[in-house]
């Protein structure tokens, strides 16, 4: 079990290294953004571990904390990913502003309570599993005949799926749950095992090469090519 | 406050495992689709290169016959007719010539001469089918007419051509290719159809040059060009393909809606005259 927790929490360094291995000269804001992510999650794990520890009552808050700065960095990855598509940057952006407003509210209010905000938890979620899964449509209409393996933003957008996928009903069961020692050892258990597989993931897109945005065919295309045809 | 509330009698860590592992499997199963998606693509698009390969292959080697074709056309030409015409005029200039009476000799340098003048008729006529001059010298247009009126001149068909907007001309290139397309339709069209009349016209759409050769004899359509093209026989359609592909044009076989005329229409996007 214990060997599971430090696993979880030596796992961010993963990405970093290899960020500064193979994607140190990396031009891609995108890319940059998820060093940061990873980064930031590194040191949260380490605030968290120290928090726990000492028994303070600011965990609550952390998590709170994450859950609005997670967001923001996976938003700000998509709208990069998006950048020459106004319409799909407008709506992300539109959605993160709502979201980071409503969480901020449910934060103060929460932590009053001192509650885990696991409606938040859960939009957030869903909203991220979404964007994946609306990306990864939209690969699958427009399929070109390079590998998607080999692409940086299909490893992370995976990472994102499967995570968020994997931590939905253990983060929108923590409220009512957080008190059973059960569920915390499944908590363990799952948050853990799910971090480690986001930051091995996150890890594995490093090693990829990015393909710029521009060079994926745009929405367009095929109204353009229906009007050109006879 | 949403969350997920567990009934007492109701065991909650089925919840979260099952849970858990339903949406890792929705998960799971999105990027499967999305990855057997993209190979079958791959797959798909491999065939379809294979498939344009081959098609390239085949249009090489039927311009290659037809290169050769062409060749031992013109070594026939020269061959039985000018070689036996020259080897006759030699014969009425040979060396006993000045030992022969004056009038012998006269009639024999006018035989000779009335050959030589044959043979440059006969090398004219090979020059002439090769790179028609009305073409080079006078354009498509005026090849084109000539062409239709030496066909209308045989009294077999009643053929003829209208140009309705030939202001801005095609490149010389284009042009030699284009005649080279209409001459083997025309070709076709008089070897097969068992037609009365051709009646060819041309005009101009956006950027586009459009002829079309109507007939009312026994033509084919755009599927059976494309089965015919394939087929190992079909030198000249293939021929009329590889063109067309040259000039980035399309070609289409139709009849008309009341089903009395044929129609071959040849689309060519107009580029800078050189």
């Amino acid at each position: 079990m214990k060997t599971l927790l430090y696993t979880g929490l030596l796992a961010p360094i993963l990405p970093i290294l290899f960020f500064l291995i193979f994607k140190r000269k990396s031009k891609e804001r995108a890319v940059w953004v998820i060093f940061f992510y990873a980064t930031y999650c590194a040191l949260h794990e380490v605030i968290n571990l120290y928090l726990q520890q000492i028994d303070s009552k600011y965990v609550l808050v952390l998590f709170s904390l994450f859950t609005i700065i997670e967001f923001s960095f996976i938003c700000n990855y998509f709208i990069l990913l998006y950048k020459n598509q106004p319409k799909k940057k407008n709506v992300i952006t539109v959605i993160w502003i709502l979201f980071t407003f409503y969480a901020i509210i449910s934060f103060f209010r929460s932590n009053k309570l001192g509650s885990w905000d696991s409606f938040a938890i859960g939009i957030e979620s869903l909203i991220l599993i979404i964007f994946s899964c609306y990306h990864l449509f939209t690969k699958l209409r427009h399929t070109d005949n390079l590998s998607l393996y080999s692409n940086f933003h299909f490893w992370t957008v995976i990472t994102f799926l499967l995570y968020f996928s994997g931590t939905f009903f253990m983060n929108i069961m923590a409220e009512t749950m957080r008190r059973n020692p059960d569920y915390q050892v499944l908590y363990y258990i799952i948050n853990s095992g799910f971090a480690i597989l986001k930051y091995v993931l996150l890890a594995v897109a490093m090693t990829m090469k990015v393909k710029k945005p521009k060079d994926q065919l745009s929405d367009l295309d095929d109204n353009l090519f229906l009007k050109n045809s006879l | 406050m949403f969350t997920l509330q567990i009934n007492d009698n109701f065991s909650f860590t089925t919840v979260l495992v099952f849970g858990t592992l339903g949406m890792l499997i929705m998960a799971i199963t999105i990027i499967s689709v999305l990855v057997f998606h993209q190979r079958k693509v791959i797959r798909f698009n491999k065939q379809i290169q294979k498939l344009e390969e081959e098609k390239q292959q085949m249009l090489l080697k039927a311009s290659i016959r037809s290169q050769e074709d062409e060749r031992q056309r013109i070594a026939a030409d020269l061959h039985d007719d000018a070689g036996p015409l020259l080897a006759t005029a030699r014969l009425y200039l040979n060396e006993n010539l000045i030992h022969q009476e004056p009038a012998v000799q006269l009639q024999s340098i006018f035989s000779a001469k009335q050959i030589i003048d044959d043979s440059i008729q006969l090398i004219r006529n090979i020059s002439h089918s090769l790179l028609p001059p009305t073409l080079k010298n006078f354009g498509l247009e005026a090849a084109m007419k000539d062409l239709f009126e030496k066909i209308n001149g045989s009294g077999v068909i009643n053929a003829s051509a209208r140009f309705h907007d030939n202001r801005e001309r095609l490149n010389d290139e284009q042009e030699l290719l284009v005649f080279r397309i209409v001459q083997e339709l025309m070709t076709n069209i008089i070897k097969h159809s068992n037609g009365g009349f051709i009646h060819l016209t041309q005009n101009v759409q956006a950027n586009n040059v459009y002829f079309r050769i109507h007939h009312d004899g026994k033509g084919i359509l755009q599927k059976q060009f494309e089965t015919l093209e394939h087929d190992s026989h079909g030198l000249g359609l293939k021929n009329i393909q590889s063109r067309v592909k040259v000039l980035k044009g399309k070609i289409f076989f139709e009849i008309d809606s009341s089903e009395t005329y044929y129609k071959v229409t040849l689309e060519i996007p107009r580029e800078s005259t050189s």
